[in-house]
C-alpha cells in the first residue's frame, strides 16, 4: 500500500475510527492489526522476516531479565561477593545483548549489503581470473528494514543498561517494533518515548487530530510538487553527468538536496501525521537543516532519530570507551592536552558517520559520504579554536546577520559537495562528476539552455519556483519563530477555507486522482 | 476556531475539490461517458478509450446504422464506405483497438441486444488466438458498462473520479486540433473506422525505401507459445454465431490478410489446428495468407493490413471485378472444404514474384521548347528529337497516367519498359515543337498545363505583363491521343506582379499564416473549377496533377486526393517509381528526372532506366 495513495487515506480513516470506537483498554490490539494488516499488504514473507526480528529481539531482552533477576537473587544470597556477582551478571547480559545484536545487524547486512558485497567480491576475484565466484543471493528487501532493526537494537542496549524494563507481553512489544507510520522512512523511534503512547489507549482530541492532518498535507505537497518533479531532472543530470557542464553538475546536486529534503522530510510528517490521528507522537526528524552554521548543527538537524540514535549507542560508548581514553592520554603525553582531548571525540565522529554512510547503502560511494560528513566536523573541532581567533579578529560574533547567512550558505555549499558522493551510482561517478565540476564548470554555459537542458521545462521551473519559494518562506518565518500555526488559527474562517480548499483542490487533482494516467498520444500507436 | 470546527471545514473543502475535479471530467468526458456536454468530440474520446466511446456514441446514434463490423485494429481496414458499395444498409465499423475475442462477444452482444442489427461482420486475425480476456483495468482500456455488465455506479464513478489530467489534456487538444487527424483524434466517427487520410497519403512504391521509413515494423518476437487461446477465440466466435441465429443476425467472418512476419511465427500445425477448429464453428473467407502476405507494403506493420488491401479482399467476397487483386486471394473455407484448401495453401505458399504486379516506371521532365535555349527549362526542337529518337530505339513504350492508374487498380498490363514522358506549364511549344516530334516518333506525352494560362499568348490573365504564350483549348483537343492534358493546378502557380491581387499563390502550399480551412477551400475549389473546366472542354476530368514547385504537404496530398484525382507528381530527382497493382499509393507523390538542353542521350536513357 503506497503511502501516497487514496487507499493509504481510506486505511488511515477505518483504523482510527476502529480505534477511538472500541473501549480504551482494548485500543492498541487496532494498532497492532493495523500495523499488520499494512506490512502483510506489502509482503507476507518480509512480515515472516520481520516477526523473527521481533521474536529475536523480545527474547534477547526477556534474557536480559532473566539474568538481571538472577543477579538480583545471587546478590541477595552472597552479599559479600557484590562485586564478582555484579560483574558476572554483567559480563552474562552483555553476552546475550552482543549475541543479539550480532544477529540483528546480521539480518540488515544479509539484505541491505551482502549481494553488494558479493558483487565486489566477484569483480575483485575477477582480477585473478576467477569468474562469478558467488552468485548474488537477490533477496528482497523487507520494507523499513533498516528502521525495525535500529528501533529494536536501541531497544535492546537500553534493557541492558537498565533504562527501559522489557516489554513482558509479546504483541505489546511487536507493537513497537511494527508500528506501522514508521515502517516506511522511519522515524527511529526510543521505546521510552513511544511505547507507553501505543499502548495508553488515546481518546480523540480535535486539536491533535487537526494538527495531524495539517501535518500531512504539508508533507504531501513538499512530496508531489517539489520531490517528485525535481527527481527525474536530478536523475537525467547523474545518469548522463557525462553530457553536462560543471555548472549543470552543481545544479543537479544542489536540486538534489532539495528533493532528497522535500521527500524525506514530506514524508516523514506524512507518517508523523498519520501516527499522531491515534494520538501518538513519533521523533521529530528534521529540524529546517538547511538553515544550520555548521556541519554539526545540519547533523543535530537532519535525519535527527539517526543522529540521536548513532550518538547514544555508538559515538558515546565509543568516546568514552578504554581503548580511546589510553589513546587519548597517549596522544596528550606525546603531542600536548589539546590532541589528547581532540582524539577520541574526532575519531568517534569519523567512525559514526562512516556508518551513517554505510547506513545509506554499501557502496564506496557511501563510505566516501561519510568519511566527508565525519572528516568535515572532526576538522571543525580541530581548527575551532582557530577560527574562533579569526572571528575575533574580524570582530565577528554569531548574532550577526550577513556572517549567520554566510554561514548557512558554506553549510549548505559543504552539503551539496557531500551529496555527489551519496546520489552518485559509484565513488567513481561521485569523482569524476567533481572533477567536471571543478575543471569543466563552463561559466559561458550558465544560461536559461542550461536550466532547460535535463528535462524541466519553463513552466516546470516556475511551479518548481512557487512550491520551493513557499516551502522557503515558511521555514524562514518558523526559524524566525513565527507562530505560524496559531497566527493561521486567528486568520477569518473564509482565509482558513479558502487555503484549506487550495490545498484540497491541488491533492485532490495533482495527487490522489493522479493515477492511471496515460498521455493520449501513447494511447494510440498504431492503425 | 475551534478544531472541530476546522475539521468540518476541512470535510467541506475536500468535498468541494471533489466535485469540481469530477465536474471538470463529466463536462469535459475525456472517455464519453458522460455524453460529451461541452466538446462533442467524440473522435478525442474513442482515440482515448474505443471501448467507452463508440459504445457512448452508439447509444445516441445507432439508429443511423443497420450493419456492424467488429475486431481490433487491423479491422479498421475494412472500411464502412466499402462495405456499403457492396451491400445495402448502413455500416459502422465497431472495431476497438488492442482488443480480443472476449471483447468482441461482449460488443457483439451489446449490438445485438441494444440496436436493430441486419448483419454483423466478425474480423479475425492471427492475434485473436493468441490473447484472451487481457484487457487492462485502466480508464483507457475499461469496455463500457453497457457492454460489460459492470455495475454502472461503480463505472460513471471511476470515470467522474478519474484522473483530471485527461480533462486537462483534452481542453489542452481542442485548442490545437485541426481539419485533419493528429495523434490525439484519429477516428472517423460516422463511420467508426480510424481517419486515415493523411495515413493513406504516404507514397508506398520503393521496397528498400518502404523498409528503411519503417523500421522494426515488420519485426515480431518470436512466439514459442504458439497459439494458446485457439478454443477460447473459436467458442467466442460461436457465442456470436448463436446470438446471431437466435436474431435472425446475418454473420460474416472474415479472417483478414496476415503478413508475412506474423504467418511465419507458427508452425503448420499450429495454423492448421486454428483454421480448422474455426471452419468446425463457422464458414469463413480465409484472406490470412495470400500472394499480398508477402509484400510488407499491402500492411502498415507486421499486424496491420492497408486499407486499400482490406478493399481487395471486400472486392473478392463481393465478386467486384474492377479492383485488382492477385490470382489465389481468399478462399469462402468451410468445414468441407477446409483440410483441401489448407493442403493446397501449405504444399504451395501463393508466393509470387515482385515482378508479377510491380513495375518501374521513371518519369521524364521537359517545361519549354526553343530554337535557343537559355535555361535548364527550356530544351531546343534538335536535341527533344534526338531524346525521342533514342527512346523509341531502345525500346521504351511511353505510357501515360491513365495506363499508370490502370495498371495500379485495375491490374490492366502496362507495355514493357514503360516511360512516362511529360511537360510542364502548358507553353504554345508544346504543341508547335513537341507535338510533331512525339507523333514522328510514336511517342506521347503529358503536359500539366497550368488552367488559368491555357490560350494565352501575349499577356498574364490579369495584368499586362508579355506572358510566354501557352496553347489552346482546340490545341488541346487537337493534341489528343499524343499529349495527355494534366493538371498543374488551375491557379496556383503565379507570382506578383504577374498577377495582381493578396492571394496570388505561387504553390499549393497555404500562404504565410494563412488559416487551414481558408486554405483548404481555396485549393479544394481550385481542383473542382479546373476539373469542371477540363470536363466541359475534354469530356472527362483529371487523374494526375503535378505540383506547382513540386511543392506539397501531406495536407495537400489528401485534399488533392479527396478531390478524385489519383496520381500526383513531385520534382523529387532521389527516388524511383515503383507502381504496385493494388496500392494506390505507389502513384502518389511521384519522382521526375529534369531534362535540360545538356542531356545526353546517355544520360537520357540512363533517366529512363531508372
Amino acid at each position: 500500500m503506497s503511502i501516497n495513495g487514496a487507499g493509504f487515506l481510506l486505511f488511515l480513516a477505518l483504523a482510527a475510527g476502529a480505534y477511538y470506537l472500541l473501549p480504551k483498554k482494548h485500543r492498541w490490539l487496532v494498532l497492532l492489526a493495523a500495523s499488520a494488516f499494512f506490512y502483510l499488504a506489502y509482503s507476507v514473507r518480509a512480515g515472516a522476516y520481520l516477526l523473527a526480528t521481533i521474536t529475536l529481539t523480545f527474547a534477547a531482552a526477556r534474557g536480559m531479565e532473566v539474568l538481571r533477576r538472577r543477579e538480583r537473587e545471587e546478590l541477595d544470597k552472597w552479599p559479600e561477593d557484590r562485586s564478582a556477582v555484579k560483574k558476572r551478571g554483567k559480563r552474562r547480559r552483555r553476552m546475550v545483548l552482543a549475541g543479539a545484536l550480532v544477529l540483528n545487524f546480521a539480518t540488515l547486512a544479509l539484505f541491505k549489503y551482502l549481494d553488494s558485497w558479493l558483487g565486489t567480491a566477484n569483480r575483485l576475484l575477477g582480477l585473478f581470473g576467477v569468474s562469478q565466484a558467488f552468485r548474488p543471493l537477490g533477496l528482497l528487501l523487507p520494507l523499513g528494514i533498516s528502521f525495525y532493526i535500529f528501533q529494536t537494537s536501541g531497544y535492546l542496549i537500553d534493557v541492558y543498561r537498565g533504562r527501559v524494563k522489557p516489554e513482558g507481553n509479546f504483541l505489546k512489544y511487536a507493537l513497537f517494533a511494527c508500528w506501522f507510520p514508521q515502517m516506511i522512512q522511519g522515524p527511529i523511534n526510543r521505546y521510552d518515548k513511544l511505547q507507553p503512547q501505543l499502548l495508553r489507549g488515546n481518546d480523540p482530541d480535535p486539536v491533535k487530530i487537526k494538527r495531524a492532518i495539517q501535518l500531512m498535507i504539508w508533507g504531501v505537497l513538499k512530496k508531489a510538487f517539489l520531490a517528485d518533479p525535481l527527481a527525474e531532472a536530478v536523475a537525467e543530470l547523474f545518469d548522463n553527468f557525462t553530457q553536462y557542464q560543471g555548472a549543470s553538475l552543481l545544479l543537479g546536486s544542489a536540486l538534489y538536496c532539495v528533493q532528497l529534503y522535500a521527500d524525506f522530510s514530506g514524508g516523514t510528517d506524512l507518517v508523523r501525521g498519520a501516527s499522531a490521528l491515534f494520538g501518538v507522537d513519533m521523533a521529530e526528524n528534521f529540524h529546517r537543516p538547511y538553515f544550520a552554521r555548521s556541519m554539526d548543527e545540519f547533523w543535530r538537524r537532519w535525519h535527527m532519530s539517526l543522529g540521536e540514535w548513532m550518538k547514544d549507542y555508538l559515538f558515546y560508548p565509543l568516546a568514552l570507551s578504554g581503548p580511546m581514553s589510553r589513546l587519548g592520554k597517549r596522544l596528550r603525553t606525546r603531542f600536548g592536552p589539546q590532541a589528547g582531548k581532540l582524539a577520541a571525540p574526532c575519531l568517534s565522529t569519523v567512525v559514526v558517520f562512516l556508518m551513517v554512510g554505510l547506513w545509506q547503502g554499501p557502496g564506496m560511494s557511501n563510505i566516501a559520504y561519510g568519511l566527508w560528513n565525519g572528516g568535515l566536523m572532526s576538522l571543525a573541532m580541530i581548527f575551532a579554536p582557530w577560527f574562533l581567533k579569526v572571528n575575533q579578529r574580524l570582530d565577528l560574533d554569531g548574532e550577526n546577520l550577513p556572517f549567520r547567512v554566510f554561514q548557512s550558505l558554506r553549510t549548505c555549499g559543504l552539503v551539496v559537495v557531500g551529496r555527489y558522493f551519496s546520489r552518485a551510482d559509484s565513488l567513481m561517478q561521485a569523482l569524476r562528476m567533481l572533477k567536471r565540476t571543478v575543471f569543466h564548470f563552463g561559466w559561458g554555459s550558465l544560461g536559461a539552455e542550461t536550466f532547460l537542458s535535463f528535462g524541466l521545462t519553463g513552466t516546470d521551473w516556475l511551479r518548481l519556483g512557487l512550491a520551493g519559494g513557499t516551502l522557503l518562506a515558511v521555514e524562514l518565518l518558523l526559524e524566525k519563530g513565527v507562530p505560524l500555526r496559531e497566527r493561521l488559527d486567528q486568520r477569518p474562517a473564509w482565509v482558513q477555507f479558502a487555503l484549506l480548499f487550495g490545498a484540497a483542490l491541488l491533492l485532490t487533482a495533482f495527487v490522489y486522482l493522479n493515477t492511471d494516467y496515460t498521455a493520449i498520444m501513447y494511447v494510440y500507436e498504431n492503425v | 476556531m475551534s478544531a472541530k470546527k476546522w475539521l468540518m471545514m476541512l470535510a467541506g473543502a475536500v468535498a468541494l475539490a471533489l466535485a469540481l475535479c469530477a465536474g471538470a471530467n463529466i463536462l469535459i468526458d475525456p472517455f464519453g461517458v458522460f455524453g460529451d456536454p461541452l466538446f462533442d468530440w467524440y473522435s478525442y474520446n474513442e482515440t482515448n478509450n474505443p471501448r467507452t466511446a463508440k459504445i457512448a456514441w452508439l447509444e445516441e446514434n445507432h439508429g443511423a446504422y443497420d450493419s456492424y463490423i467488429i475486431g481490433s485494429s487491423s479491422a479498421a481496414s475494412l472500411e464502412a464506405r466499402t462495405m456499403e458499395k457492396y451491400v445495402e444498409g448502413s455500416w459502422y465499423n465497431l472495431f476497438v483497438y488492442g482488443s480480443d475475442t472476449r471483447d468482441y462477444r461482449d460488443l457483439a452482444a451489446y449490438v445485438l441486444e441494444r440496436c436493430e442489427v441486419k448483419r454483423l461482420v466478425v474480423n479475425l486475425g492471427i492475434n485473436e488466438a493468441n490473447v484472451y480476456d487481457s484487457q487492462e483495468d485502466t480508464l483507457n482500456d475499461r469496455m463500457h458498462c453497457l457492454a460489460s455488465g459492470e455495475n454502472p455506479a461503480l463505472f460513471y464513478l471511476r470515470y467522474a473520479l478519474g484522473n483530471p489530467r485527461y480533462a486537462i489534456d483534452k481542453a489542452a487538444a481542442r485548442l490545437a486540433d485541426t481539419e485533419l487527424p493528429q495523434v490525439f483524434d484519429v477516428f472517423d466517427v460516422p463511420s467508426g473506422c480510424y481517419d486515415k487520410r493523411l495515413r493513406n497519403v504516404e507514397k508506398v512504391g520503393d521496397p528498400e525505401v518502404y523498409a528503411a521509413a519503417n523500421p522494426g515494423s515488420f519485426y515480431m518476437e518470436p512466439d514459442p507459445d504458439g497459439l494458446p487461446y485457439i478454443e477460447a477465440c473459436v467458442q467466442s466466435v460461436a457465442e456470436i454465431r448463436d446470438m446471431c441465429e437466435e436474431r435472425g443476425v446475418e454473420l460474416m467472418v472474415i479472417c483478414s490478410p496476415v503478413s508475412e512476419a506474423q504467418w511465419s511465427l507458427y508452425t503448420e500445425e499450429t495454423l492448421r489446428s486454428y483454421k480448422t477448429a474455426l471452419a468446425r464453428e463457422v464458414d469463413y473467407w480465409d484472406f490470412s495468407c495470400t500472394p499480398v502476405t508477402y509484400d510488407t507494403r499491402y500492411f502498415y506493420d507486421a499486424t496491420h493490413f492497408r486499407t486499400t488491401t482490406g478493399d481487395m479482399a471486400l472486392a473478392e467476397i463481393f465478386g467486384d471485378e474492377t479492383v485488382y487483386r492477385p490470382e489465389r486471394f481468399g478462399m469462402y473455407v468451410t468445414e468441407e472444404n477446409c483440410q483441401e484448401w489448407l493442403d493446397e495453401l501449405f504444399a504451395y505458399p501463393p508466393r509470387l514474384p515482385v515482378s508479377a504486379y510491380s513495375v518501374e516506371t521513371p518519369i521524364l521532365m521537359y517545361h519549354h521548347f526553343t530554337e535557343e535555349p537559355a535555361q535548364d527549362t527550356e530544351v531546343s526542337p534538335e536535341t527533344f528529337a534526338a531524346h525521342m529518337e533514342a527512346l523509341s530505339q531502345a525500346g521504351y513504350c511511353a505510357v501515360s497516367f491513365q495506363e499508370m492508374v490502370d495498371y495500379v487498380y485495375r491490374g490492366a498490363p502496362l507495355p514493357a519498359n514503360p516511360v512516362c514522358i511529360t511537360i510542364d506549364d502548358g507553353y504554345l511549344s508544346n504543341y508547335e515543337i513537341a507535338f510533331p516530334i512525339l507523333q514522328q516518333y510514336g511517342m506521347k506525352a503529358t503536359v500539366f498545363a497550368i488552367g488559368s494560362s491555357i490560350g494565352h499568348t501575349e499577356y498574364y490573365k490579369d495584368t499586362e505583363f508579355p506572358i510566354t504564350p501557352h496553347f489552346s483549348w482546340d490545341q488541346a483537343r487537337e493534341m489528343a491521343g499524343v499529349i495527355d492534358l494534366q493538371s498543374h493546378t488551375y491557379d496556383l502557380h503565379q507570382w506578383a506582379p504577374y498577377e495582381t491581387g493578396d492571394r496570388v499563390r505561387s504553390s499549393i502550399l497555404p500562404l504565410e499564416g494563412e488559416d487551414e480551412e481558408a486554405w483548404a477551400e481555396a485549393v479544394r475549389e481550385d481542383l473542382a473549377y479546373y476539373d469542371d473546366v477540363r470536363r466541359q472542354e475534354l469530356g472527362e476530368g483529371f487523374c494526375a496533377l503535378a505540383y506547382p514547385g513540386g511543392y506539397f504537404s501531406p495536407a495537400a496530398e489528401v485534399l488533392v486526393h479527396q478531390s478524385g484525382i489519383p496520381v500526383t507528381v513531385s520534382i523529387d530527382e532521389d527516388s524511383r517509381n515503383v507502381l504496385v497493382q493494388g496500392l494506390p499509393q505507389s502513384l502518389y507523390a511521384l519522382c521526375r528526372r529534369n531534362v535540360t538542353e545538356r542531356t545526353t542521350v546517355e544520360e537520357l536513357l540512363r533517366m529512363a532506366d531508372g
